[in-house]
């Protein structure tokens, strides 16, 4: 049996490390908002033949539209960036463009003002509380039953550090996008992030729940033995799992097209993530946590 | 009941849920009439696609409520989205929605809209109301450029400068009519121009008729008795209470222009829409592939069933979707479920009845698929075989530990359970809270992926259990090699 537990340091090691850069970046550069969050427009035009995006420079700089991105996308297509315009303002800009690019079709816009903008953001932030408390609450519940000496809270808890652990991890990892690569964050990874911590609690669910059996089983033994026990009983199951997730996602990352690539990109990493945390972070906290309380008492 | 006999209970259930589903999953099979029978029941399922699959622009509007009491906002905002439901009638798309949320807002859904930009004009506009009188002039009948005749209900009337800015109030009342009985009519209020106007307008037109145009549109064209100065004009006619109810909301709509404005702008081209679409499918569909290769490589015997089981949940999912659910329906059914799954079995087929029931009272709606969705329902197969793994890998345990097949199935089973409730339980938490609290976008995601965690647990379960029970209960293919387990090994030894 693989001893999980004996490499504790080395794992919380290599976790530290790399939350550390996570952290760092999001400290320094944060995150990259979409236009969801912040307000903007987006633009999406498809040209009958490629056109050059100086040409389309000129159009905006002429209509004095600042801080604008552009960017290419599939077949002949543009996709403009800017500030919130309103209506008057974008069909301006559009007519400039067809002036000095050529016809085109527009095949998405989005625009949202800043007022929603904000809205979305205290309401993401929000899910995220919710989403916590229910499962910190949930998991108290679930193990109030469990067999002394660890009390249901701590599995919560534990359940919860190895949900944070994922978080930042996702997190960084996206300010590390957003900074190098620009890419946005928007309401879609909100909702990338509350499933993988749905799932990832999934997945510490399945281990604690053997732990759970395990201290009825083999009540005499150290909740070192009983916890390593319980997550050799339980990694095939964990890694199928996510193997089979990831295979989905996988072939949604290849075939899935543009519109939706980063939120499985989140989901993606978010799942190695989650499944890495229930096994080599959950327990061994709880663990830890468990010969800190007996060493005190 | 006897245990073969359940069994066979629940294996001919599995194969008509499948076989319903199936039929309603395919695009032209899906319809149900029982007219023929002397129900009255009759109804096509369809599948309903987001705008962003279908294409189609989402419009977010904004009040302004400056000028506006508070105690008026809530009626003066109903008014502007009845009036711009009207207009957005005229454009001619199929299932607009207009809607308002919140305090102020007022959204507009227009799929598979061609101009949006025409669309945007004539919704922003304020409702115009205008009174004319009658004049002279005969319409033109000539016959246009391509043959056809057009009447425009505006000839023959003259503008007489009062208009909707002038109305203060319009309001249902009731009047003793020529026969004694009580009469609906429709009472109009000016304000102190409107009075002076009006005054001059009636006393220049006594037995001639007034119009009043609503956005173009001849509302009605009372005749004038006498002149009226009070600036109060009433509206006679033989209205029913809905009627005239009807036509003063469209009246103060035009008597109370609420200044809105866009705030907030998504259009999608049909193009990109049915691209995504195909791009989904195709991503569906190897996935779904993979995860059934994986799971016949590692888990064998069992891994068969487990795909045949997925199958079977991608058909029943697909066939929820286009019939529908509704809240009442996610509560009974989940409810009746974890009952069957926890205390009997006969719960499961209360779960499939109080379904059925609902199907006929008319009390789903569809579920619109939109490509967070449908991210959702894939990302929701992925986690269909989780309850399967647990499973089997149960199953392997107990096999290991030298039970006999059919008691470690029970076994198996038994104790997969308890991990099975807790993650899903904890999933569908997830869910339920994205759902509250998302944007529509995110709440097609929850929605999708609840069911999908709901139907999941029924085809892992259930589906699975009965097929595993069939085949070792006639006593073919029970070899441990088929279940992944290659020797016996001793129980751990602590």
């Amino acid at each position: 049996m693989f001893n999980t537990l004996k490499y504790t340091k080395f794992w919380f090691t290599i976790s530290g490390i790399i939350l550390l850069f996570g952290i760092g970046s999001l400290a320094v550069y944060g995150l990259k908002l979409g236009i969801d969050f912040k307000g903007g427009t987006f633009v999406e035009l498809k040209f009958s033949q490629t056109v050059s995006q100086e040409n389309i420079k000129v159009a905006l700089d002429k209509q004095g539209i600042k801080n604008y991105q552009l960017q290419a996308a599939e077949n002949n297509s543009i996709i403009i960036k800017t500030e919130s315009l309103d209506k008057a303002q974008h069909d301006k800009v559009l007519k400039e463009i067809e002036n000095s690019a050529g016809k085109f079709e527009e095949t998405r816009l989005d625009s949202i003002g800043p007022v929603i903008g904000k809205e979305l953001k205290t309401n993401a932030i929000y899910q995220l509380i919710m989403v916590s408390l229910g499962i910190i609450f949930y998991i108290g519940y679930a193990f109030r039953k469990v067999a002394k000496p660890v009390t249901s809270w701590r599995f919560g808890w534990a359940a919860i550090i190895a949900l944070l652990h994922d978080l930042l991890f996702v997190l960084g990892f996206f300010s590390i996008l957003g900074h190098f690569k620009g890419v946005e964050v928007d309401s879609l990874f909100v909702t990338a992030i509350l499933t993988v911590l749905g799932f990832s609690v999934h997945d510490t669910i399945v281990v604690f729940d053997r732990v759970r059996e395990n201290l009825k089983l083999f009540p005499g033994q150290s909740i070192d033995y009983i916890v390593n026990h319980s997550i050799a009983q339980t990694i095939v199951r964990s890694l199928n799992t996510s193997l089979t997730v990831l295979f989905v996602l996988l072939s949604l990352l290849l075939f899935g097209g543009e519109t939706i690539h980063y939120f499985v990109l989140a989901l993606f990493i978010g799942i190695i993530v989650g499944t890495y945390s229930s096994i080599f972070i959950a327990s061994p906290v709880l663990v830890v946590w468990q010969k800190w309380k007996t060493r005190q008492a | 009941m006897h245990p073969k006999l359940k069994l066979f209970a629940s294996l001919f259930a599995i194969f008509l849920i499948t076989a319903a589903a199936l039929w309603i999953s395919l695009p032209q099979g899906s319809k149900i009439d029982l007219r023929k029978l002397k129900i009255p029941y009759n109804q096509a399922f369809k599948v309903h696609l987001g705008l962003d699959l279908q294409g189609g622009s989402h419009l977010v509007y904004q009040a302004n409520f400056k000028d506006i009491k508070e105690s008026d906002q809530a009626d003066a905002l109903n008014s502007v989205r009845d009036t711009i439901e009207r207009r957005v009638n005229s454009f001619g798309v199929s299932e607009p929605l207009v809607q308002v949320t919140g305090n102020d807002r007022i959204i507009v859904e227009l799929p598979g809209i061609k101009d949006v930009n025409d669309a945007i004009n004539q919704i922003g506009q304020t409702p115009l109301l205008e009174f004319k009188t009658q004049n002279t002039q005969q319409p033109t009948l000539a016959p246009d450029a391509n043959g056809q005749i057009t009447i425009d209900a505006s000839q023959g009337w003259d503008y007489t400068g009062l208009s909707g800015k002038q109305l203060k109030k319009a309001s249902v009342d009731y009047q003793q009519g020529k026969a004694g009985k009580n009469q609906v009519v429709v009472r109009l209020e000016f304000n102190d121009d409107g009075k002076k106007l009006f005054s001059e307008i009636t006393s220049a037109s006594i037995g001639k008729p007034i119009a009043i145009f609503l956005d173009g549109q001849l509302l009605s064209a009372p005749t004038v008795q006498t002149a009226i100065t009070d600036g109060v004009a009433i509206i006679t006619g033989d209205f029913a209470v809905q009627q005239a109810k009807d036509l003063t909301t469209r009246l103060n709509s035009g008597a109370l222009p609420v200044p809105i404005k866009l705030i907030s702008q998504q259009n999608v081209g049909a193009t990109l829409g049915k691209e995504s679409v195909q791009k989904s499918v195709v991503a569906g569909l190897i996935g779904l592939v993979m995860i059934m290769l994986f799971m016949i490589a590692y888990y064998r015997f069992p891994g068969i069933l487990a795909t045949v089981a997925l199958l079977i949940y991608a058909l029943v999912s697909f066939a929820v979707f286009k019939i529908g659910v509704s809240f009442t329906a996610m509560l009974l059914v989940g409810l009746f479920f974890f009952l069957g799954l926890t205390v009997s079995s006969w719960f499961g087929a209360l779960a499939l009845f109080s379904y059925v029931v609902l199907i006929f009272l008319k009390g789903l709606s569809p579920v619109t698929l939109t490509l967070a969705g449908i991210a959702g329902f894939i990302l929701s197969i992925g986690m269909a075989v989780d309850a399967n793994i647990l499973i089997f890998e149960r199953l392997k345990e107990e096999i290991r530990a030298g039970k006999e097949i059919h008691k470690a199935v029970e076994d198996g089973f038994a104790r997969a359970w308890l991990s099975i409730r807790d993650s899903n339980v904890s999933s569908l938490i997830t869910t339920v809270i994205l759902y509250i609290f998302g944007t529509p976008s995110i709440k097609g995601f929850a929605l999708t992926l609840g069911i999908g965690i709901l139907i999941s647990m029924f085809t892992a379960i259930t589906v699975t259990k009965t097929f595993l029970k069939v085949f070792i209960g006639n006593n073919i293919l029970t070899h441990p090699w088929l279940f992944g387990v290659s020797k016996l090994k001793k129980p751990v030894q602590s």
